[in-house]
């Protein structure tokens, strides 16, 4: 069974960031240590990450979300309520992360597990700093992925 | 009285493009093209060592990350006067040869067919019946009746939750589809295994270039990824074998599904075969060295200008006579220059969003309006198939031949909006045939001992002219792509990059002359 911890979003978008960063630390901790666990970071790659997630038998996607949240919450979500979380992302010159999962379920490739972690973003503006609530629970938000992680190895 | 349509953004194109369309008694009498973003990349080069551009450049867009490396090695390769080994010309061909066909089945499958293919419509198929449509048109694998009742299954499943995914936000039911059900679920059962393919074909850039996007063994003077029958972290007989196989799905799905959809489709939509011609110039810088001589020697893809359609007369491509100006876009410098004396200082006049339009009689876009000669240039697989067969090549003259013949059209049914459709495909079909060839030189060539892959004599900054300029230029999949870099005393002093999209999505010129779009 392959374990795939994808974290996406931009860099250069403020809080869009937050998913690339927690993947980036784990990535440190846990690749090249097994063959059936990778910690990636997804960038903004839509249709090329198709290869990646037809590898995985279970997926914990990491983003930043928008839900009218108090910034900074983080929140879990488990089957369609995966798909709200992207409902208020714009992707205007390629396929999304929505439209990848459910493409990959149209040609029978979703992984059987899917598990969403999101923080509620404050500010996506062209910058390279995390919002100050982002960025204090940014640690709660790599402790929850790390714990499937732990699970996962476990 | 006229009316103003906005689009925006437009996709198929990496950043911001923007679409203003007057419109008077239902018809567009006018257009204008605009690209809302400025990203100064070529600023961010200045000052740089011009060795390492070419992973910078590949930020230049989104998608098409590869084709700018090779602009960019090629230019400091060309500014400095270094020939590269055969092997590294063989490789670059293979790395550019899989990106055409990967991109060009995503262009049309994932991007366009939708334009034609209704996805609704296929719920109503006959799953038997396409299943006899499938077997009439080619030998592919996946024919049966009960391979179509499962993908019309998936998809209903899919259109009773409302979750449309990539389908949603579509015309669907709109009178200009006119495939029959049956074609529209042959075609949606194409989209899916596309999918599939293009992740596996591109494979090969993951094999030649240690990952994809971002391809990481690109080096000024040929490729870092060594030669060694020893070793499995090199070019080894595996690998070799890996990419044919990778091709062979390839060549599959464009010989038994890709050209005989293209064939199954075109004849439902010939009225496309009249609209779209645009300014019927074209230019095709050439592609694919194909001997020891190396580029831009005997290259597969000639290059060549085709002006107002006239097929009997191509002209060559002379570097010189490449200019941009500024007249309608948002930069400090108006006048027509020369990419390497052109500036990339943005000067913002437009409308502050949110805005409803563009002021079009005055500056409108961050793209430029580059010109041959003075004239605006279509560049993509229409320009460079044009310019093959109007030589008379030996691969693709017979393919368009073919494909006219099967539509019953001329060759000036080409330069139209099928044309550049059907264009796009005869390119992959004969590509992906050559990315074979170029495999197998590559294997004859390492087997004859020869495991050179990089020139290094003029590696060193030491060893360069105080002052240097060069040109880079690619047909990538999408066009004529050229960088041009200017080097002092080992730094990068100006880089301009024009590229398809500049030539084909430029706004007006000084003339008031649109560019292609």
């Amino acid at each position: 069974m392959n374990l795939l911890v994808l974290g996406i979003g931009n860099l250069v978008m403020n809080d869009d960031a937050a998913g690339v960063h927690v993947a980036q630390e784990l990535a440190k901790k846990y690749n090249n240590k097994q063959d059936d666990l990778l910690v990636l970071d997804g960038g903004t790659l839509g249709l090329d990450l198709l290869g990646y997630i037809d590898w995985a038998d279970k997926l914990v996607l990491i983003d930043a979300i928008d839900l009218n949240m108090e910034p900074g919450t983080v929140v879990k979500l488990e089957g369609d309520d995966i798909d709200v979380a992207f409902d208020n992302k714009l992707s205007a010159h390629q396929m999304g992360m929505k439209d990848m999962l459910l493409t990959s379920e149209l040609i029978g490739q979703r992984p059987a597990e899917v598990v969403f972690y999101g923080i509620q973003s404050s500010s996506i503006q062209m910058d390279m700093e995390l919002s100050e609530p982002v960025k204090k629970n940014l640690p709660k938000l790599t402790d929850h992925v790390e714990q499937e992680i732990i699970s996962f190895l476990s | 009285m006229a009316e103003r349509i906005v689009v925006d953004p437009i996709t198929r194109i990496e950043g911001h493009l923007r679409i203003e369309a007057k419109v008077e008694n239902g018809k567009i009498v006018d257009a204008w093209s605009s690209g809302t973003m400025f990203r100064g990349i070529e600023k961010i080069l200045q000052g740089r060592d011009p060795r390492d551009a070419w992973y910078i450049t590949q930020r230049f867009c989104g998608v098409c990350t590869t084709v700018h490396s090779i602009a960019s090695i090629r230019s400091v390769e060309n500014a400095l006067g270094i020939s590269i080994p055969f092997n590294a010309e063989l490789i670059r061909n293979i790395i550019m040869g899989s990106q055409y066909v990967q991109d060009h089945v995503i262009h049309f499958y994932h991007l366009h067919a939708l334009d034609w293919v209704d996805i609704t419509s296929a719920l109503k198929a006959d799953p038997k019946k396409t299943a006899a449509m499938q077997q009439s048109v080619s030998d592919w694998k996946y024919s049966s009746e009960d391979y179509f009742r499962g993908v019309q299954e998936r998809l209903g499943a899919f259109v009773k939750t409302g979750r449309l995914g990539p389908f949603a936000n579509a015309y669907w039911g709109h009178s200009a589809y006119k495939l029959p059900p049956e074609a529209n679920l042959m075609a949606t059962a194409h989209y899916l295994q596309a999918l599939e393919l293009q992740k596996e074909i591109i494979k090969i850039h993951a094999v030649l270039g240690s990952k994809n996007p971002h391809p990481q063994t690109f080096l000024v003077g040929g490729m870092s990824i060594p030669i060694d029958q020893n070793s499995q972290n090199a070019i080894n007989a595996d690998k070799i074998a890996m990419m044919l196989e990778y091709n062979k799905l390839a060549k599959e799905f464009v010989e038994q599904v890709y050209i005989p959809d293209i064939l199954a489709v075109a004849p439902f939509y010939l009225d496309w075969a009249g609209i779209g011609a645009g300014h019927k110039n074209y230019m095709s810088y050439g592609e694919f060295p194909e001997t020891q001589k190396g580029y831009p020697n005997d290259m597969w893809l000639p290059s060549g200008i085709i002006k107002g359609g006239d097929l009997s007369n191509i002209i060559s491509v002379d570097q010189s006579k490449i200019a941009e100006d500024c007249a309608h876009s948002w930069y400090e410098d108006k006048s027509a220059k020369h990419p390497f004396d052109g500036a990339s200082d943005k000067k913002y006049t437009g409308p502050q969003p949110p805005y409803d339009f563009l002021d079009v009689d005055k500056d409108y876009s961050f793209v430029k309006a580059p010109r041959y000669d003075g004239e605006p240039m279509e560049v993509g697989p229409l320009a460079r198939m044009l310019v093959a067969y109007a030589k008379g090549h030996k691969d693709v003259k017979p393919v368009v031949d073919f494909v006219l013949g099967k539509l019953g059209a001329g060759p000036e049914a080409l330069f139209s909006t099928l044309g550049r459709t059907a264009a796009r495909a005869i390119e992959t079909l004969v590509t992906v045939k050559k990315v074979d060839q170029w495999i197998m030189d590559l294997a004859t060539n390492i087997k004859s001992g020869d495991y050179a892959i990089h020139a290094n004599e003029k590696w060193e900054p030491s060893s360069w002219p105080m002052n240097a300029k060069g040109y880079g230029w690619h047909e990538a999949p999408r066009g004529a792509l050229g960088h041009w870099i200017v080097i002092e005393n080992g730094e990068i002093k100006n880089y301009q990059a024009v590229v398809p999209s500049t030539w084909n999505a430029g706004p007006m010129d000084k003339g008031d002359v649109h560019g292609p779009y």
